[in-house]
């Protein structure tokens, strides 16, 4: 029934790309494979490198019996979207099957080093028992840590003593290529959007244009006033508000390269103390320069030292800031562009010409922003009656974050309704506003605490765009 | 999975709970018998304010996993203590320096479970004991320095402060204590310098800005007067404070029955000088908090229910006088019903809008409700028929107004009305 329901709710909206997906998996979980290849290759005719969807085939292909097929299938779609861990740990398990452990266990931490809940225990321990081990150029540099959740053999293939140590190292060192193409693997994402795709935040876009995009397209008049390009661009604001969007949008107005490091990936430089890891990072984007840098949850990585119990950390952050210098390596063409929701976290140091010397608040959508926001958020949707404009003068405070929620939950409720009823229910307006209801606003917390930051640790005038935007600056 | 307790701590240690709490219940998922994680994940809960309880619970298995580990009961004797269970809080500490008598943190939490008692010379006894088992405890230090201000040990508890000042200027909570110590000496304006540089070290330190509201009100002559009366009526025990406040009713009668004697205005003066007393000691912080909303930069500190805390006690009373005031000089019951309404609901005002209890919220906030919503209807009615007499149904709003005024100042000592519940 659930699965007719889905069928005709896809009748409805046929090009409707989660929903193929959700009709295809649930054709899976009732083995009709075909009909689950079919959907996944709708996806795909939509979208060629939708990763899923490729990954559903492949799926499909291995339950099928055409395991070698899956697994180059998975191949591709791992080259093609590195970051999408479901590949990773499907090929993990293909691999498995076909006996060579030690790949698989590869590609299991790969995929998990992704997303962390991922972790199967049961998985690590038929690698194990395969005679998988783990994959030493990664620990030694710190890159991928095995980080199986449940698994009390995790430590046991975790361990820096590990006597090929030597030998690893020396592998590490001889593979600067195939490390290049590792680390591109896990950090490089695409930068194909550009400001024209992200809804709203004018001001940040010209603000961006005046203190970025400029001054890398006219270098040389810069540098006839002495003044460099690149550098290190401090992106604030409440969480949701579209940084790492901006970010991406921003590398690909300069059409460069985008390297996105996240919080899992700063915590493993922590966890390794890996100095050295932070430096590889340096050295690849400034080998693809122009190249956009971007470290997502910045405050973590760059800590206030005063902050650090111990004084291992501070080696990693007092290594940020030399890179950040281009004291290992020249800085040119390089953009670092930082976002964190907590600048008040920050290490002074960073804030220092140089470093993060230009700061750029975002602030949460404003109401034409956030009615742009709703339009895209509705496209390819079955929906009814949606007034955007009176929806955006209904949601202040609501972060685009904040917004997807409000869609998300309308659409459960909407389903649940198709669900039960065969037939489909599009999202009304009225459901819209209830969620609206339901959902809080996330940026007023955050604003709470940003308040007093302004009122009372502004030096500098730091937060100056804070106060301005919360009315107490004239 | 110590992978998960190492990045979670990290994430602690920035502040930043919920990605820590997540790795910590990871951690727990993956060995649901790892103590560590169970202590990681306390610490984690324990600064988030409405969380404690669930951090009292997680301690608690802990402890079930680990009975014998001094630090665990040390950290139940935290958490109780900052639920306001001080007797819990006290019997936990015990235990933690039963199986560790050594241990420095075993006597801070046991200083701070006595100062949550108001039990300041034992606060002081297990601070000095947490120092001299490590001197460097910055903690015990803090803790030191407070109680000897609630002892009114000014000027030991100033040399405590200015110690800890220069081993710790980086320290908010020194700080903090800095700015109280000045506050206690009557120096509001070095103890704003002081409650401000705790918030530009931490800004997200509430107890900071409430410190620093303090200063604000302090500007006021009277408000220091009432402060002055309020940190001598903290100095004593619980006991001797309502022996004197009942002491303090019974000389009035009695003194007022001499006075009556003498001069039936001499008495009048006394009863009334003693209720303006009365209504100054609650309703001072209220009037605060509306002096500071006539500052303009001031009243930024304000959060929103005390913002709305100064408009109702001191704009309410300002406008009540005002409108009994009118009320005589144009002889117009209309403003007597309104004054009352306003003037009398200064006093719920002044225990709902602040109030962490949600029963004392409901009582004193009904009680609010009935006199503005009683002396409006009563007002326009008296308006509209052109009244020129109070009603009987009028005198009967104002006599329940007064009583109920009256008796607000009773109820309003209900700890439980006063306190938030633990969570």
């Amino acid at each position: 029934m659930e699965l007719d329901a889905l069928r005709t709710a896809l009748a409805a909206s046929p090009d409707n790309v989660p929903l193929l997906l959700l009709v295809a998996n649930a054709c899976i979980d009732q083995f009709s494979l075909d009909e689950a290849q079919n959907y996944y290759e709708r996806v795909i005719a939509l979208d060629p490198r939708q990763p899923e969807a490729r990954t559903g085939i492949a799926h499909v292909l291995n339950l099928k019996g055409r395991g070698s097929e899956a697994i180059l299938r998975l191949e591709q779609v791992c080259q093609d979207s590195p970051r999408h861990a479901p590949a990773w740990m499907l090929r993990a398990k293909l691999i498995l099957a076909e006996g060579n452990a030690t790949e698989a266990r590869s590609h299991y931490e790969q995929a998990v080093a992704l997303d962390p809940t991922l972790a199967d225990a049961d998985l690590v321990t038929r690698i194990d028992q395969a005679g998988g081990r783990a994959d030493s150029s990664r620990r030694n540099g710190g890159r991928i840590r095995p980080q199986a959740a449940g698994d009390s053999q995790a430590g046991a293939y975790y361990d820096p003593d590990d006597e090929n140590e030597e030998e690893d190292e020396d592998f590490f060192l001889d593979s600067e290529e195939e490390s290049d193409a590792e680390m591109e693997r896990e950090f490089v994402q695409k930068a194909d959007i550009s400001f024209a795709q992200v809804g709203g935040m004018d001001r940040v876009k010209e603000d961006i244009r005046m203190k970025i995009l400029y001054p890398m397209q006219n270098k040389d008049l810069f540098a006839a006033y002495g003044k460099k390009a690149g550098g290190g661009v401090l992106l604030y604001g409440p969480p949701g508000c579209g940084k790492t969007l901006i970010s991406r949008a921003t590398a690909g107005e300069i059409k460069a390269k985008f390297l996105s490091i996240g919080l899992h990936q700063i915590l493993d430089m922590w966890i390794g103390k890996s100095e050295e890891k932070l430096h590889e990072i340096f050295a690849l984007a400034r080998r693809n320069a122009p190249c956009v840098l971007f470290f997502d949850e910045v405050d973590a990585l760059a800590a206030d030292r005063k902050d650090m119990r111990t004084s291992a950390g501070r080696t990693l952050i007092n290594q940020f800031l030399a890179e950040m210098d281009g004291t290992s390596g020249s800085n040119d063409g390089l953009l670092v562009l930082g976002a964190t929701n907590a600048p008040w976290h920050l290490d002074s140091a960073f804030l220092r010409p140089g470093r993060f010397d230009r700061i750029l608040f975002v602030p949460p959508p404003d109401e034409p922003a956030r009615e742009e926001i709703i339009r895209l958020l509705s496209e390819g949707k079955p929906t009814t009656g949606i007034d955007a404009a009176a929806l955006a003068r209904k949601t202040k405070d609501f972060s685009g974050a904040d917004l997807k929620a409000v869609f998300d939950q309308s659409i459960e409720s909407a389903l649940t309704e198709a669900m039960k009823t065969g037939k489909i229910v599009p999202v009304t307006q009225k459901e819209l506003l209830l969620a609206c209801k339901q959902v809080k606003p996330s940026t007023r917390k955050w604003f709470e605490s940003a308040k007093n930051y302004a009122l009372y640790a502004n030096q500098s005038g730091f937060y100056d765009d804070i106060l301005e935007y919360l009315g107490l600056k004239k | 999975m110590q992978d998960y307790i190492l990045r979670g701590r990290l994430l602690r240690e920035q502040g930043r709970y919920p990605d820590a709490e997540a790795y910590f219940r990871q951690a727990i998922g993956a060995s649901p018998d790892q103590v560590e994680a169970y202590i990681e994940l306390a610490l984690c809960l324990l600064p988030q304010e409405g969380r404690r309880r669930e951090a009292l619970e997680i301690i608690d298995r802990c402890i079930q996993l680990e009975p014998d580990h001094a630090f665990n009961h040390a950290l139940r004797s935290l958490i109780l203590s900052r639920l306001a269970r001080g007797r819990d809080a006290s019997a936990a500490a015990d235990q933690a320096i039963g199986l560790d008598p050594d241990g420095s943190f075993n006597h801070t939490v046991k200083a701070e479970a006595m100062l949550v008692q108001e039990k300041w010379k034992d606060a002081e006894m297990a601070a000095r004991k947490a120092l001299a088992l490590d001197s460097d405890n910055t903690s015990a230090r803090n803790l030191l320095a407070l109680a000897l201000q609630y002892q009114g040990r000014n000027v030991e508890a100033s040399v405590a402060v200015e110690t800890l000042l220069a081993d710790a200027p980086d320290s908010p909570f020194a700080h903090l204590n800095a700015g109280w110590a000045c506050l206690r000496s009557n120096d509001h304006q070095q103890a704003e310098v002081h409650f401000r540089e705790s918030l530009r070290l931490d800004a997200s330190l509430d107890a900071a800005r409430e410190g620093l509201i303090e200063s604000f009100k302090a500007r006021s002559w009277l408000y220091r007067l009432y402060l002055r009366y309020h940190f001598f009526m903290q100095r004593i025990q619980s006991g001797t404070r309502w022996a004197l406040i009942i002491g303090l009713i019974l000389a009035v009668n009695l003194g007022s029955k001499v006075l009556q004697t003498i001069h039936p205005l001499a008495s009048t003066v006394l009863i009334t000088a003693y209720l303006i007393f009365v209504l100054w000691v609650w309703l001072a912080s209220g009037i605060g908090h509306f002096l500071i909303l006539l500052d303009p930069s001031a009243r930024l500190a304000l959060k929103p229910k005390e913002r709305a805390e100064g408009i109702a006690v001191g704009g309410g009373l300002l406008a009540g006088i005002a409108c009994i005031t009118l009320g005589i000089l144009w002889d117009s019951p209309a403003f007597w019903l309104l004054g009352a309404g306003l003037g009398c609901g200064a006093m719920p005002a002044s225990l709902y809008f602040t109030n962490e209890s949600s029963n004392g919220r409901w009582i004193f906030g009904l009680f609010l409700a009935f006199l503005y919503g009683g002396g409006l209807i009563l007002a326009v009615t008296a308006w509209i028929s052109g009244a020129k007499v109070l009603t009987g149904r009028s005198e009967t709003f104002i006599t329940m107004a007064l009583i109920g005024t009256m008796l607000c100042t009773w109820i309003g000592n209900i700890p439980t009305l006063r306190q938030e519940k633990p969570r």
